[in-house]
């Protein structure tokens, strides 16, 4: 019985010994009939390619971007510098994905995760900003995959020449405020919205935008209360309060309450039963 | 004295008149948990669907324009787009997953999607971005 399993082991090693290097080789014959590089450089890009493997790094990201310099006819040094930087925002990315999940927090597509991670640390995500919303997911009880989307919106108004410190505060108020993904997605896209358009500076976005998570105030609202203000000079206290306006139903994202953070729909209700009912069939 | 009656005795030996038909109801219940455990690893096993993506490109002088991306190993030649009324189309089933793509003009220029939901730096060429599109989440 032993024997058996370790043949089995065995076997295992070895077909994916073998699938690996029919990639290598592949990538060989991809590389000898679309380029002029000499039999040094494809060894040093294979050699590349192979510990990245060894690595236990997603080799399909680095073959598509090799794929890309080829097809862009780019040089060698070219190519093997964005190559290089991509396995490092891999193995940065990999490393951070393993303390969250030492640290508890759970996933469901790994690879995907990965993958955007690692192209976020590439477009301006630090490591720092990326710990310090792993720490309010875990007590959230996120999963990774909603840690990095949470990270995209703040590379997104990094972007915008969002400061990183005012989008990590209003995500960071967000999360401790309960407010589910979509709707944090959703806050996001307002404030990129507002940042393209150019009618008021950061600093007032953010405040705005703060103000309206500490009162508790919904999306719409904040959204209203961006438009108002625009174009209206100087923020004072009673434009942040969104005007006279009185407060209306629908604007507690606290409590029991907290799930129906964007405005109440029978179609989104019935879907989002539907889709968790999914999600927990698919846990089972 | 009072008489004692003989019970009923079974080939399964001796089993109370109430459960004497039950034991036939093991295999079928048997084969309804197979079915049942079955179906739930076919469905919790079978490949998510495909997404149908539709990449359309408008206000573009060309004689050819073609799509070149993650999806098809960076080929500027296999994916042809059709003008249709001034507007060049391409519908493409794709997996789930995160892809970069431009758009090839002729043959010669890339061009990224005016319309895409997010942009990437290629790295390749200074200021030159790679359209994104996630169907991971579509």
């Amino acid at each position: 019985m032993k024997k058996c399993f370790l043949l089995f082991i065995l076997g295992l090693f070895l077909v994916t010994d073998i699938s690996a290097q029919n990639k290598l080789t592949e990538i060989k014959q991809f590389l000898e009939s679309k380029t002029d590089f000499t039999a040094q450089q494809v060894g040093d890009i294979l050699s590349l390619v192979e510990s990245a493997n060894r690595d236990d790094l997603p080799s399909e990201i680095l073959i598509n971007r090799l794929k890309e310099g080829i097809a862009r006819k780019s040089a060698y040094q070219t190519v093997l510098e964005v190559l290089t930087q991509k396995i490092n925002s891999l193995k940065l990315a990999k490393g951070q994905i393993s303390e969250c999940l030492n640290k508890g927090i759970k996933v469901e597509n790994i690879k995907y995760s990965h993958q955007l991670l690692a192209e976020l640390l590439e477009r301006g995500l630090s490591e720092d900003d990326f710990k310090l919303l792993s720490k309010l997911v875990l007590i959230r009880n996120m999963k990774l995959d909603e840690l990095v989307q949470l990270c995209e919106i703040i590379v997104k108004h990094k972007e915008e020449q969002f400061p990183a410190e005012y989008s990590k505060e209003i995500v960071s108020l967000a999360i401790t405020k309960k407010m589910n993904l979509r709707a944090i997605k959703y806050i996001g896209g307002i404030v990129l919205e507002e940042l393209q358009s150019k009618r008021l500076s950061s600093e007032e976005i953010k405040d705005i935008v703060v103000y309206g998570l500490n009162k508790h105030r919904s999306i719409t609202r904040i959204k209203e209360t961006l438009g108002e203000t625009a174009g209206r000079g100087k923020i004072t206290d009673e434009k942040l309060r969104g005007g006279k306006r009185p407060e209306q139903k629908g604007e507690i994202q606290v409590g029991p309450r907290a799930w129906l953070a964007v405005k109440i729909c029978p179609a989104d209700i019935f879907a989002n039963t539907l889709l968790a009912g999914y999600k927990w069939f698919q846990s089972i | 004295m009072s008489k004692i009656e003989p019970r009923e005795i079974s080939p399964a030996g001796y089993i109370l008149p109430f459960h004497r038909y039950l034991w036939r109801l093991v295999p079928a219940t048997v084969i309804a948990t197979i079915v049942v455990i079955a179906s739930l690893v076919f469905l919790q096993k079978r490949k998510p669907s495909e997404v149908v993506v539709t990449f359309n490109i408008a206000g573009i002088d060309a004689q050819r324009v073609t799509l070149a991306g993650d999806f098809n190993g960076w080929d500027t030649e296999s994916l042809k787009l059709k003008k249709q009324n001034g507007l060049w189309v391409l519908k493409l089933p794709l997996s789930p997953g995160r892809y970069q793509y431009v758009f090839v003009i002729d043959g010669k220029n890339w061009l990224a999607d005016p319309y895409a939901k997010d942009y990437v730096d290629s790295g390749y060429v200074p200021g030159a971005k790679n359209s994104v599109v996630d169907t991971t989440r579509l």
